[in-house]
């Protein structure tokens, strides 16, 4: 039983100028580390984001185990987020709560609304959040302010916010692209640490080929928002690889 | 790559898309076309009350019957849309455009487009046409294959003011303004020098001081300060909640929509109208004193803090939002963490540009109120007391002054914040 | 001025705001209770109306000194507001915080320092006291004399007058070298020492008072706001001016509740608007609202135009990397910005009382209000404007050799044009409203039609003018608002 399903995806933009995703089914399995590569354009983001609803598809049907997803109401479509932790390519931690804060707010989901008018957490959960830090090497910023960090410090803020989530799936939407190489590899390995720690699943959309080969347990290809290619790291010849980035293109390795 | 058959499929325009695409394109034009008629029309008028001031000793701001000036606005528009650039074209970005691969449009073509709106009835019978079209045109653009619509990026050199009809036409319609204005605001500087005599008589006063009522001088003080202090801190009462209404991001809903459209509007037409016009109003309904002009502020302020707030509420960065949303978080949470902590401090530096305005409003609010300082600087000057009105002015005029100075330092600190990096701006 | 004058004047700076804003808030809640006690008497104790509590005539005297002495012990018992705004932390030796006896024995000692401080300070001042009362007394005739109040030698012939005068300069300058002698002394005794800047106190009870960020070690994790002394104040401060400002504007929506039937007749006749007097003029006031309108409209208009035109050049005299470096540059600047300052400083409506009885009533008045206004709050926006450009084309030209007006024109002016005419617009917009209610004073425009009616009680035509004047003025602020988003 698939852990999270993609059926006929379609999402138009400007009454009809623009075809982000055209017709995409794909499923995922627990314990993947699926990775989404393509140019950018080429629908990664826009999959990810139909996938918890924060864009809303035009056409086609996505299932979280049994749920479905699309058609939930809010509730619903709450708790099946909670189950989904995300990263961003620009971290989008609040820039000016501290980092504590900004870890606290993974639990937002499990919190009822009317305790967190007060701003309180309870104590389990600032537990959880050191712990979290801890798990990220950052439990001695917890009281800085999260715009005072370096890119990378904040993208495991991000990857510590997830974490809160207990979450059974990670989507990381370009997590590296605003980072320096160095970085890059640590911030994956994190969520690769997790993928291997505590059975997460994790779709991660990249830009860098070699990357996705280090880490990925299978990789899906877009372009133009169609799904080009399926299938092991290893399968990406000379050949897929311009058929995915376009005629000119050429590989780089990136160490 | 998708057939296209497939894609069209997926694309299938709705009537309430296509509806859309006409009004982009017959919406720019018709607006060009009154910008047009109103500038044409504009200058005569005051090319009629200039002549006749100068040349016939009258002030008159129609020599000839109002149907003229409609017939004459309007043909002259069509002429000057058809024939050059107008000024309505230059402000729509609109071009007139071949249907054929010709760069330009021959002066035949143009005759013929003119001919043909006015069989059209200026293009309002064809209109229609435009829904069928594929590029939205009308009858009489299909029938003089000629169109226009939005250019694109200018390949040409844009030519200096002066030497496109656009240009000069503007020039001439503000020098008209200009002579008009002189002379409906009868201005006349001679006037500050010939009344001379009360020149010196302000001026002796304004210069010898009589602090005698100093004490009460500084008490009224205070109870303007507190006047604007009380009316700013209500106004952000009611402003905050309502700025949350009045966003266009977070009125997605349709009931939302209607509710923004609602509390803008009132919003807009609350700030048209000055303070002292509804301190007038509130001293009738309450008795005289520092109430009403309290009162008068107050609705003013919720006024502008509501757009002020609502302005940044619109701009504010979507990405930690996003991010909570992602998390399962209710919208009242998605509000307490992703957005009040990103617009603290641009809404503490509105409420404090906010305070600064309404002391200097409540100076002059006393006027009408009968309270603070306002009353006494009004009833000293009007009776020619320049003695008394000096002090009062030197207190209107240092307090304005520091409160100026601490609300713009304290703004440029709330907006640096603690880590000294720059993170929003703001009007001074 | 020696290195060690030079080191020690960084940090009291920050001190000396930081003791002024303790000092300014504990003054302000003194005026508060004052208030409030007198209230509570007058509503609950007096007898009749003209029973008013009596403070002692040195209360206030002893109102400023006791909130001087009790900020200072905030200072140092706690975690003041002026410290916190400064980011001011007191630590001893170890980076710890000083136990409760130093910081006691600090409070002790900071009150002579900063009394010392003062008092030095006031030193220097001795001198232009000295002299300001010499020229003051020989000019209005009471004698010649160097101290105020005294006459040390009464008006007599020239050669005694000349004579005396001289030995009260002498006396002056002797005055004014040894007490800036003694100040000089005094402060860098009070306040520095060679290797660190520290005050007397600070050395004596050996602490030291550092920014946040100079302290190192991991961030202490923040105190709920009821726990910190800047919380609690902060939350008194707002009550008690909540409470004060409340009973100072006499805030009563009781009343106003009371009254509102009485209004509603009149709100009805403001809703049925009567534009009799639209087209026709009235018969009083010899003029129609359409009329009246658009000579409110072309007063804001030549007012605008104005001022554009005169604050245009007054605003690159006002901008500091403009105007020539030196005490020239520095006087023409600081002018310019005071007189800017000033003359925005007061309203329009105040400006239009003063033209009113100058030059008469009528737009004219409405006009030269509204113009010195505009003419003081563009030249302040351009000026600031002004001195936030980049420098970079200015450096560019001035490297090409150009002179200064060729620097102006082509690095400064098309820099700051968009900001400029988005600064007139918004501008333009505010003269439009202003100019609608100078009518009130005498400044001509629709706002002498309003207010004649609103005296009248005539409330129909009020609500016609009204509805006049909103529509004008939404549509100038919407035009406004739209070419400003073509500009940007």
């Amino acid at each position: 039983m698939s852990q999270l399903r993609v059926e006929h995806l379609t999402k138009v933009y400007e009454r009809g100028e623009v075809l982000a995703l055209n017709d995409v089914t794909m499923s995922v399995e627990q314990g993947e580390f699926l990775i989404l590569i393509g140019l950018s354009g080429s629908g990664k983001s826009t999959l990810l984001r139909c996938m918890n609803r924060l864009i809303e598809p035009t056409a086609g049907k996505i299932f979280f185990h049994d749920t479905d997803v699309t058609g939930a109401n809010a509730a619903q479509l709450r708790l099946v987020r909670r189950r989904i932790g995300m990263v961003f390519q620009q971290f989008n931690l609040v820039k000016r709560s501290s980092v504590l804060t900004n870890v606290l707010a993974g639990r937002l989901g499990y919190t009822p609304s009317w305790k967190s008018i007060l701003g309180r957490f309870s104590k389990q959960d600032i537990e959880r959040a050191k712990e979290s830090l801890e798990r990220v090497g950052l439990e001695e910023k917890m009281y800085v302010r999260a715009d005072q960090l370096s890119g990378g410090q904040q993208q495991r803020v991000g990857i510590a916010r997830a974490i809160m989530q207990e979450p059974e799936v990670m989507f990381a939407d370009e997590p590296v692209s605003a980072l320096d190489p160095a970085t890059s590899n640590s911030i994956l390995q994190y969520l690769e640490q997790m993928k291997e720690e505590d059975n997460v699943t994790v779709i991660c959309a990249l830009h860098f080929l070699s990357l996705a080969r280090r880490y990925g347990t299978r990789i899906i290809a877009l372009k133009d928002g169609e799904s080009v290619f399926e299938g092991l790291p290893t399968e990406i010849d000379k050949e897929r690889f311009r058929a995915i980035y376009g005629e000119d293109a050429e590989e780089v390795e990136i160490r | 790559m998708t057939s296209r058959a497939s894609r069209d499929t997926l694309i299938r325009r709705s009537w309430y898309d296509r509806v859309q695409q006409v009004f982009d394109v017959l919406g720019p034009q018709v607006t060009c076309y009154l910008i047009d008629f109103i500038t044409i029309a504009y200058t005569i008028v005051m090319g009629c009350y200039a002549y006749g001031r100068l040349f016939l000793g009258v002030e008159s701001f129609l020599l000839f019957p109002w149907w003229l000036l409609v017939l004459i606005a309007a043909e002259a528009a069509l002429l000057w849309e058809t024939f050059g650039v107008s000024v309505g074209m230059q402000a729509t970005r609109l071009k007139l455009l071949s249907d054929h691969e010709e760069p330009g449009v021959g002066v035949g073509r143009r005759l013929l487009r003119f001919g043909w709106i006015h069989a059209t009835v200026l293009g309002i019978l064809g209109a229609p046409l435009a829904f069928f079209d594929r590029q939205q045109r009308t009858a009489a653009d299909r029938l003089s294959h000629s169109r226009l619509h939005r250019s694109e990026e200018p390949t040409e050199a844009r030519k200096p003011w002066y030497a496109t009809s656009a240009g000069l036409g503007t020039a001439v319609l503000l020098v008209l303004t200009l002579v008009t204005a002189v002379y409906l605001t009868e201005f006349n500087l001679r006037r500050l020098f010939t009344q001379a005599g009360r020149a010196s008589i302000i001026l002796d006063g304004l210069f010898h001081p009589d602090f005698s009522g100093f004490g009460e001088d500084i008490g009224l003080l205070v109870e303007t300060i507190f006047m604007a202090l009380m009316a700013t801190l209500f106004g952000v009462i009611v402003a905050v909640p309502l700025s949350f209404l009045a966003a266009r991001n977070l009125s997605t809903s349709l009931v939302g929509r209607a509710i923004y459209t609602i509390v803008r509007s009132i919003m807009s037409i609350t700030r048209s109208v000055e303070p002292i016009i509804w301190a007038v109003i509130f001293v009738l309904w309450v008795r005289l004193g520092t109430f009403p002009g309290m009162l008068a502020l107050w609705i003013h302020s919720i006024a502008d803090l509501t757009k002020l707030y609502s302005e940044r509420l619109e701009s504010i960065d979507e990405g930690p939002v996003e991010a909570i949303r992602s998390t399962g978080a209710t919208k009242l949470q998605i509000i307490l963490f992703g957005i009040i902590p990103q617009i603290l401090n641009p809404y503490l530096s509105f409420t404090l540009y906010r305070w600064d305005i309404n002391v200097r409003m409540s100076v002059v609010i006393g006027m009408v109120a009968g309270a603070g300082l306002g009353q006494k600087l009004f009833l000293s000057i009007r009776y020619w007391k320049f003695k008394t009105a000096a002090p009062l002015l030197l207190l209107v005029v240092v307090t304005v002054w520091v409160i100026d100075y601490l609300s713009s330092r304290l703004r440029t600190r709330l907006e640096t914040g603690a880590a000294g990096k720059k993170t929003s701006t703001t009007e001074s | 001025m020696t290195r060690s004058t030079r080191t020690q004047l960084r940090f009291p700076k920050k001190r000396i705001v930081a003791i002024l804003i303790d000092w300014i808030i504990w003054a302000y809640l003194s005026y508060c209770a004052f208030y409030l006690i007198d209230y509570l008497y007058r509503t609950f104790f007096a007898l009749s109306i003209h029973d008013k509590l009596v403070f002692p005539s040195y209360g206030w005297a002893a109102a400023i000194l006791g909130s001087l002495i009790v900020a200072i012990l905030w200072e140092n018992l706690g975690i003041s507001i002026g410290h916190k705004a400064n980011d001011l932390v007191f630590l001893d030796g170890q980076h710890a915080r000083p136990s409760t006896a130093k910081r006691i024995c600090h409070a002790f000692l900071d009150l002579p320092t900063w009394g010392g401080s003062v008092l030095a300070a006031a030193l220097p001042l001795l001198a232009p006291i000295g002299l300001g009362t010499w020229i003051y007394n020989l000019v209005v005739g009471v004698g010649v004399s160097f101290v105020p109040g005294i006459t040390l030698w009464s008006p007599g012939s020239w050669g005694a007058t000349l004579g005396y005068s001289l030995l009260s300069v002498a006396a002056i300058v002797a005055i004014g070298f040894v007490s800036v002698f003694i100040f000089f002394f005094f402060i860098r005794w009070l306040w520095g020492t060679r290797t660190e800047p520290a005050c007397w106190s600070d050395r004596v009870c050996r602490v030291r008072l550092l920014s946040s960020d100079e302290i190192p070690g991991p961030a202490a994790p923040p105190r709920r706001w009821f726990h910190t002394s800047v919380g609690i104040m902060a939350f008194v401060l707002v009550v008690t001016t909540f409470a004060v400002g409340w009973l100072l504007t006499d805030v009563d929506f009781g009343h106003l509740i009371q009254r509102a039937p009485y209004m509603s007749s009149m709100v009805g006749r403001l809703l049925s608007p009567d534009f009799s007097s639209f087209v026709k003029p009235d018969f009083l006031l010899n003029d129609s609202i359409l009329t009246a309108m658009v000579e409110t409209v072309f007063m804001a208009l030549m007012a605008t135009l104005i001022g554009l035109v005169v604050a245009f050049p007054l605003s690159f005299l006002g901008a500091r990397n403009l105007v020539r470096k030196g005490p020239l540059g520095w006087i023409v600047y600081t002018v310019t910005r005071a007189f800017f300052n000033i003359f925005r400083s007061i309203e329009v409506l105040i400006w239009a009382l003063i033209f009113a009885v100058w030059v008469g009533f009528g737009p004219f008045a409405g006009v030269i209000a509204l113009a010195i206004h505009t003419v003081a709050a563009l030249g302040k926006l351009f000026s600031e404007q002004v001195e936030s450009i980049d420098p970079g084309p200015v450096e560019a030209i001035t490297a090409a050799g150009g002179r200064r007006w060729q620097i102006i024109a082509y690095g400064v002016i098309p820099q700051v044009v968009p900001s400029f005419t988005a600064f007139s617009m918004y501008r333009w917009d505010i003269n439009v409203r202003m100019s609608t209610i100078v009518g009130l004073v005498g400044g001509g425009g629709i706002g002498r039609m309003l207010f004649h009616y609103t005296n009248e009680l005539q409330w129909e035509r009020v609500g016609a003018v009204i509805l006049i004047i909103i529509a004008v003025v939404w549509t100038m602020d919407y035009l406004s608002g739209r070419i400003r988003e073509r500009i940007a």
